[in-house]
Parts: C-alpha cells; sequence; structure tokens
C-alpha cells in the first residue's frame, strides 16, 4: 500500500493559520499537479508532507504509516524531494550528486553495494545524463541541472515524489523533458505531487489537481473537472483564455483584470 | 559515503606513507641529529642511555602529540567547512582555537591545573564548546561566508581580549610570560603525561567527527533535502559542536593555538576528494598530520638559538594562503 494520505492538517506559525483543514490523499501510479497563487501555502504544504514542518493539526500518513512514527530513515525510503531551484554547496560531479539520493540505502559501515551503483546508473540513464555523469554540476545549464536533481531523487526509488517548482525556469523543451520523466515514473506506479505555476501544462499532463488559495484547499480533482476558466480566474485574480487545440482543451492567463 | 574510489584510495596510501617517513625524520630532528638505525634501535631498548631517553621521553612524545594535535586541527576544518558549507571556515578563524586557548589560560591563571591535571583539557573544550555554540548564536546555521567570518572575528576578538585580561591580572611577570609563550603554540618540551592527558577525548571527538561523512555529504544539497534524505540536524550539529570541542578543546590545551593547518589542509585536498565533503574528512585528517608534523620539523631544522613557535610557523604558511582565498571569493561575493 503505498497510498499517501493528509488528513485535517493544519499549520500556523506564532498567530498566522498558513495551512488549515487540508485533506486529500494520492493514489499510487498518480500525477498531482498543486497550484495557487503565491503565498497559497504551496510550499508549506509540501514539506508538511516530508515532515520538515511542524504541523499543529492533522496527521500525514505514507505507505500505510504516519509520518510522525515512522523513522526518519524508512520515510526517506518512500519518499523524496527535488526543492525550489535546488543547490549543490560543492562542484560535485553529476554522478556523485545523483548518488547521494542513495544515501537513505547505506551507512557508515555500508558504503554502496553494486547494486546501489547499477541504480545510481539507471537514473542516470533515464534523465539522459549518461554523456555529462563525469561533468562537474557547476558547469551544467538549467536544464541540465533540473534532470540531475530529478535523477538524484528517483535513484532513491521513492514511491512518492514531491518536486517543488520543477519546471519553473525552464524552457519548453526541457520543461516537457521534465514532464515526460514525471508521466514515466507514474507509469511505474510510482506518485507524484509537484508544484507548478504553468496552469496549461498541469492541466494537459497530471492526473489530477490540488488548488490552494489563502491557506485553504479550494479544489481538489481531474483537470477537467476543477480548472474551469471562470474558477481559475477568480483563483488566480486575472482573466483567463480558454482554447481548443486537437480536441484538448487548454487555459492560459490572458491579462490582469 | 560514496564511493571511495582509486584517486582517494591512492592518496590516502600515499598520505599515510608519508606519515611514517615525516614521523622518522621528527624523531631524527633536534640539538643532536640521530640516524635512522639509532632511532629504531632506541624505541625498543631499555637501556637507560641519554640516547634512549631524548628518543623515549622527549622526541616520540613530541611526534605522537604532533600526529595527535594535526590529525585533530585537519578533521575539525573539513568537518566544519563541511557543516557551514564554507570553504573559509576553521576553528582557528571562527574562534575555537581562541575561546579554547581562553578557557585553558582561566584554568591556568586560576592554579587548578597544580591539583588536577585534567582541569587544563577540560578548561580548552569548555572554551571550544561555548565558542562553537557562540557561533551558531550569532551567525546562524545557515549563514553566508560574510555573516560567519564577521561572527568569528568578533568572538577571536572578544576571546583575545579576555585572554589578555586575565594575563595582565597575572600574579608575577614570570607567569605572564610562560602563558604567552605557550600561547604562540609548540610542541616542545611536552611529556608522555601531555599524550596520555589529551588521548582519550581527542580520539572520541576523532571519532565522532568520523561518523558525519554522510550527513555531510546530503548537506551539500541543503538542509531540507538533508533532513528528507532520512538524517536528523539537530543530532548532526551536536555531534560535530561535540567533536570539535574534544578534539579542538584538547589539542589547544596542551599545545596552544596552531592555527591555519584546518583551512589549508582541505582546501588543498578538496579537488583530490572530488569535491565530496564526507571522503575529505578522513583525507583532511591524514593531510593535518603531515602538515603538523612537517612544519614540527621546520622550526626544528631552521632554528639555531631558541627555537621558533610551532603556530608562527603555521601562521606564517596560513595567513597568506587565507588571504589568497579572501580574493578568490572576492569574485564570488560581487
Amino acid at each position: 500500500m503505498t497510498e499517501t494520505i493528509v488528513s485535517n492538517l493544519s499549520v500556523s506559525i506564532g498567530q498566522k493559520d498558513i495551512l488549515s483543514n487540508i485533506n486529500f490523499s494520492i493514489k499510487s501510479g498518480e500525477t498531482v499537479g498543486l497550484i495557487g497563487p503565491n503565498g497559497s501555502g504551496k510550499t508549506t504544504l509540501m514539506r508538511s508532507i516530508l515532515g520538515l514542518q511542524k504541523l499543529s493539526k492533522g496527521e500525514v500518513f505514507v505507505g500505510g504509516e504516519n509520518i510522525k512514527i515512522i523513522s526518519k530513515n524508512k520515510l526517506a525510503k518512500q519518499m523524496a524531494f527535488i526543492p525550489q531551484g535546488g543547490t549543490s554547496e560543492w562542484p560535485l560531479t553529476v554522478e556523485n550528486l545523483v548518488a547521494l539520493g542513495r544515501l537513505p540505502y547505506t551507512t557508515n559501515f555500508s558504503p554502496p553495494s553494486p547494486i546501489d551503483w547499477e541504480i545510481i546508473q539507471n537514473s542516470i540513464d533515464l534523465c539522459g545524463l549518461k554523456d555529462l555523469s563525469t561533468r562537474r554540476v557547476s558547469s551544467l545549464s538549467g536544464g541540465e541541472w533540473a534532470r540531475v536533481c530529478f535523477a538524484r531523487a528517483i535513484s532513491s526509488e521513492p514511491n512518492l515524489l514531491l518536486a517543488d517548482e520543477p519546471i519553473a525556469f525552464l524552457d519548453p523543451k526541457h520543461c516537457f523533458q521534465i514532464i515526460t520523466l514525471i508521466k514515466n515514473l507514474a507509469a511505474r506506479g510510482k506518485s507524484a505531487l509537484v508544484i507548478l505555476h504553468d496552469l496549461s501544462i498541469t492541466m494537459r499532463f497530471f492526473d489530477r489537481v490540488i488548488i490552494l488559495k489563502d491557506g485553504k484547499l479550494v479544489a481538489v480533482g481531474s483537470p477537467k473537472e476543477v480548472m474551469s476558466e471562470n474558477f481559475i480566474a477568480d483563483t488566480f485574480e486575472v482573466d483567463i483564455l480558454q482554447g481548443q487545440a486537437n480536441s484538448e482543451s487548454f487555459i492560459m492567463p490572458w491579462k490582469i483584470r | 559515503m560514496i564511493k571511495f574510489d582509486r584517486k582517494a584510495l591512492l592518496w590516502s596510501v600515499l598520505l599515510i606513507f608519508l606519515i611514517f617517513v615525516l614521523s622518522l625524520l621528527s624523531l631524527s630532528q633536534g640539538p643532536t641529529f640521530l640516524p635512522l638505525d639509532t632511532i629504531i634501535s632506541s624505541l625498543y631498548s631499555q637501556a637507560n642511555t641519554s640516547t634512549n631517553i631524548i628518543i623515549q621521553e622527549i622526541r616520540l612524545p613530541r611526534t605522537l602529540l604532533s600526529i595527535m594535535i594535526g590529525a585533530a586541527l585537519g578533521l575539525s576544518g573539513a568537518a566544519l567547512q563541511g557543516y557551514l558549507r564554507n570553504p573559509l571556515a576553521e576553528p582557528g578563524i571562527i574562534g575555537v582555537s581562541g575561546c579554547a586557548a581562553l578557557g585553558a589560560v582561566i584554568v591556568f591563571y586560576s592554579g587548578l591545573t597544580s591539583i588536577i591535571s585534567i582541569a587544563l583539557p577540560l578548561g580548552g573544550m569548555a572554551g571550544a564548546a561555548i565558542s562553537v555554540l557562540l557561533l551558531g548564536l550569532l551567525a546562524g546555521y545557515k549563514s553566508s561566508v560574510m555573516t560567519i567570518i564577521l561572527a568569528g572575528v568578533a568572538i577571536t576578538s572578544l576571546a583575545g581580549s579576555l585572554t589578555s585580561l586575565v594575563l595582565s591580572l597575572a600574579p608575577n611577570p614570570f607567569a605572564t610570560f610562560e602563558i604567552f609563550f605557550w600561547l604562540l603554540g609548540s610542541l616542545a618540551d611536552r611529556s608522555f603525561e601531555h599524550v596520555k592527558l589529551i588521548v582519550f577525548p581527542l580520539v572520541i571527538g576523532i571519532g565522532l567527527l568520523l561518523t558525519t561523512g554522510r550527513a555531510l555529504d546530503a548537506l551539500t544539497l541543503g538542509e531540507d533535502v538533508a533532513s528528507s534524505l532520512g538524517f536528523n540536524l539537530q543530532r548532526i550539529k551536536w555531534t560535530i559542536v561535540i567533536g570539535i570541542s574534544l578534539a579542538v578543546g584538547v589539542a589547544v590545551s596542551v599545545s596552544g593555538i596552531i592555527g591555519f593547518v584546518g583551512l589549508v589542509v582541505p582546501h588543498l585536498l578538496r579537488p583530490i576528494a572530488d569535491f565530496r565533503p564526507g571522503i575529505l574528512l578522513p583525507l583532511s585528517m591524514l593531510g593535518g598530520i603531515n602538515l603538523t608534523l612537517a612544519a614540527d620539523i621546520l622550526v626544528r631544522v631552521v632554528s639555531q638559538g631558541p627555537e621558533l613557535k610551532l603556530g608562527i610557523v603555521t601562521a606564517l604558511i596560513g595567513s597568506p594562503f587565507f588571504l589568497y582565498l579572501v580574493i578568490k571569493s572576492r569574485s564570488k561575493l560581487q
């Protein structure tokens, strides 16, 4: 059982409610887009699921286990996190950086096994980084770096991938590359929760959408159900253009109200 | 973690070999030069000859202390740089050594050393622990290069002025003189008593620091990702604080301040470790031993009259290096 359940989750910092009473679940093999205006609590929600944020109320279950009770190491094998932008404080090689994803599976006394290295190589291959594996990460382009972050995350073999704006700074081609990697992950039965600002990509590529506004969950459902022109326009307080192409409908932000 | 690949392994073997060579050189150097065969026979001899006494009771403890203190300094520098993710961090620059010295000087001054000999290393440890905590409080644990250096400067100058205060209050000029020279950092005239005094805390400190390698690797990706990879950041912080306090605290309490070893060594070895902070820990420990042994041999070779202080030599090598690093990082900061 690899379902993720968020139940009655609230987070307050001081007097301010950052998130209030959030409920949803993510099934295995499902890709979920998390959208909402800036400051709506998306990153806080993601950090809460990861156990990085103190909850004032509610619970998070990953793979049937409460994240408060499960050991940090077990949790690390269940979930992988790609933060916004991402950093590498030292100029490691691509291969060594991707290898960091195997840390939950090693100890001081058991270094990565040949099996670990096989998984690392697989992750590198899956993300199309084979030719770059000996390059230093400091010399990579934005698109390459995004794929390295992704490869590091999947080398942990997580059941749930949490990514905070993984496509924010990418051109359309690299953007679609990352989306394809996320879809491939789902095809292998893993799930992904992804924070996005690109409404048309969210609508076209994700199985389900969660919309946050002012710390409240205002909608959850399939893109067709919840991403109507009017609702999105009201949520983001902008005018939305809706269109049709190849019998698929799409939306895009058009102008400020 | 990670592949202890051929390059790192080869360098470790080379550094260990160099430690043997330098240790023998260290045993041979002094007012009288002793050849290799004399050294080796003296090490095992029970006879009460003057050569045996020189080797066993003067040069051997000195060499062992070089190894122990070099290991502590090199490793602490690498651990601190990895933890703060900052190549300018070093126990001396950020005030750890200064505070350890202050702690030791207060113990000296109070006369506690004549009652219990363990008081001196305890004073050093306490001073070092306070400085690391103070640094965390002043700069925070995710601070920029500038904040760390500024906080370190503040702590170092505070420790320096408090040390001067204690010195100026010393009851007689000889005591002042003694403490002043001790502060300059030296391994001359140390005995096996000193080795015995610091060996346990030092080994525990080194052991603690060596366990942090995987966490330091994870911290390369920032605190949130390190935590999501299963590391308890609070535990890492305390392991580093206690490890450095034990290792540097007791080292300083025996040798005085020997600066810059923890800065220069990790910096030189980082490319060999392929910039991985975990592998850099054992490499820097070996490198620190080599540098300290070499510098302590140098002070004996170049001095004709009274012996040059080891702390002065490492500072003379280290300060220009520090300036070079500052100039190099200036382009990044602008």
